[in-house]
């Protein structure tokens, strides 16, 4: 049977430490052989996560590179040193962080073999985006044949029309919710794995009224909380 | 100050560079929506500068007032839920709203007429060229943020989300100039500039920005830029 993942569920599985990583990565092993859908709203939220996650430790980056560069008296081999002292206590300050960081500096060091210490900013700026985009690496890693659900606009008028009366708690939860069912025609059937009662029951509230108003068997959606 | 920008204090490093690169941007917008704009050196070379000379001029010349009527416009029509439309009725509803606009709406007709009516090969030139202007002033736009960057009184996040965006736009332009007539690439761009000055407007908050930014980057998805020990970046997420 076809499978979906609310964003939750996708941050189990890329985060180790998540209190639903060990459930996700069970859901994703046994359904290794079905195929797998992500709503496109939800790769987004993931992603926003994961990139003000990193973006959080590039500010702390990009905060004390002045201390280092902005001295004009500092020489090439004493910044280098300032900057593996910088490196070091933000290790010591965030022990989990230790492998990123050393991604990080390692980076920063290529970089500035060829490229001016102005030029780090933006740099940094730039890797952030790239690393982030490691989401959808990490989601082929797990299960390589995915697919993502854009809405449908085609279906979008009849599919908001029997959800007029279900209010989802926040906008993504609609979207999803409305890629989901948009888009049901081709994916049916389908089981939807979450880990929030609220949206659970919208969702089953919802499906009641779009299979009524779009003629869809029960069968052809189920939402299941992990 | 511009009574339509934000007064929002708490965004004050973003809306720095927004306030001094404003023309910047409304020229960026009208470039984009009429790439012509942006070739007067070169229909000059062509010798056809004079047949649109009147209405190059009264959008080059636009004053402040006029200029902040298009953009107020403009930033109403992105501001509202654009998630439920397709890019192309987007598209087709900043045009209408250039439509009902008095002050200059026969002129940015005339602008289209023309480009439609130039030989593939000139409007090839003609979007070709305008890109390139338009990364230049995005490129100025980040210079600012990068020394802005360096200033531990600024908001270094906010300043970090900002260039993040016009990077994103820089890899739009990159794209379209391998296919310079491909449509979608040209109205995500004018979408993506307009949303900024919209948030310059108060009209979509810093969390709109921000999804934007994060629609933009999985349009301009590249696995080659990715470090290969990339599992490292998962640990973010535990901290």
């Amino acid at each position: 049977m076809n499978f979906c993942f609310d964003t939750n569920i996708i941050l189990g599985i890329i985060n180790t430490k998540d209190r639903l990583h060990e459930k996700s990565k069970f859901l994703m092993d046994n359904k290794r052989n079905e195929q797998l859908y992500l709503c496109h709203s939800a790769i987004k939220e993931s992603h926003n996560v994961l990139r003000n996650k990193i973006n959080e430790v590039m500010v702390n980056i990009i905060r004390f590179l002045p201390d280092i560069y902005q001295s004009s008296s500092i020489s090439t081999l004493d910044s280098q040193a300032f900057l593996i002292e910088q490196f070091k206590n933000l290790r010591a300050a965030k022990p989990g962080l230790s492998n990123f960081l050393n991604l990080v500096y390692h980076e920063i060091s290529t970089f500035l073999k060829d490229n001016e210490i102005d030029d780090l900013p933006d740099f940094l700026s730039e890797l952030s985006l790239n690393l982030s985009n490691s989401i959808i690496l990490k989601i082929e890693e797990t299960h390589p044949d995915f697919e993502i659900l854009f809405l449908n606009h085609d279906r979008l008028n009849i599919v908001k029309r029997s959800l007029t009366d279900i209010h989802f708690k926040d906008t993504n939860d609609g979207r999803i919710f409305q890629e989901l069912m948009t888009n049901l025609e081709c994916i049916k059937p389908i089981e939807f794995f979450l880990d929030d009662r609220d949206f659970a029951k919208k969702c089953n509230m919802g499906f009641t009224n779009i299979a009524n108003d779009m003629e869809f068997n029960e069968s052809d959606f189920s939402c299941n909380q992990v | 100050m511009n009574a339509n920008y934000s007064s929002d204090s708490q965004f004050k490093s973003i809306n720095y560079i927004l306030d001094v690169f404003s023309s910047d941007i409304f020229e960026s917008v009208t470039l984009v929506m009429r790439p012509v704009i942006g070739t007067v050196d070169y229909l000059r070379l062509m010798h056809r500068l004079y047949q649109i000379q009147k209405e190059l001029d009264q959008i080059l010349k636009m004053d402040f007032e006029t200029r902040e009527k298009l953009l107020e416009a403009l930033t109403d029509i992105i501001s509202i839920n654009i998630y439920e439309d397709d890019l192309l009725t987007i598209e087709n509803k900043l045009e209408d709203q250039i439509d009902i606009l008095q002050d200059f709406d026969e002129s940015f007709k005339k602008l289209k007429s023309f480009s439609t009516n130039l030989e593939p090969r000139q409007q090839t030139e003609l979007f070709r060229i305008t890109l390139r202007k338009l990364n230049g002033r995005i490129t100025s736009i980040r210079e600012e943020i990068k020394f802005k960057m360096w200033d531990k009184a600024e908001d270094t996040n906010q300043l970090l989300i900002l260039d993040q965006f016009f990077f994103n736009i820089q890899e739009l332009i990159k794209e379209s100039l391998k296919k310079v007539d491909d449509v979608d690439i040209w109205i995500m761009i004018n979408i993506s500039l307009l949303r900024i000055e919209a948030f310059h407007r108060g009209k979509i908050s810093f969390q709109d920005l921000q999804n934007d930014l994060t629609e933009l980057s999985l349009f301009n998805f590249n696995d080659e830029l990715i470090p290969r020990n990339y599992n490292a970046v998962f640990e973010v997420l535990e901290a």
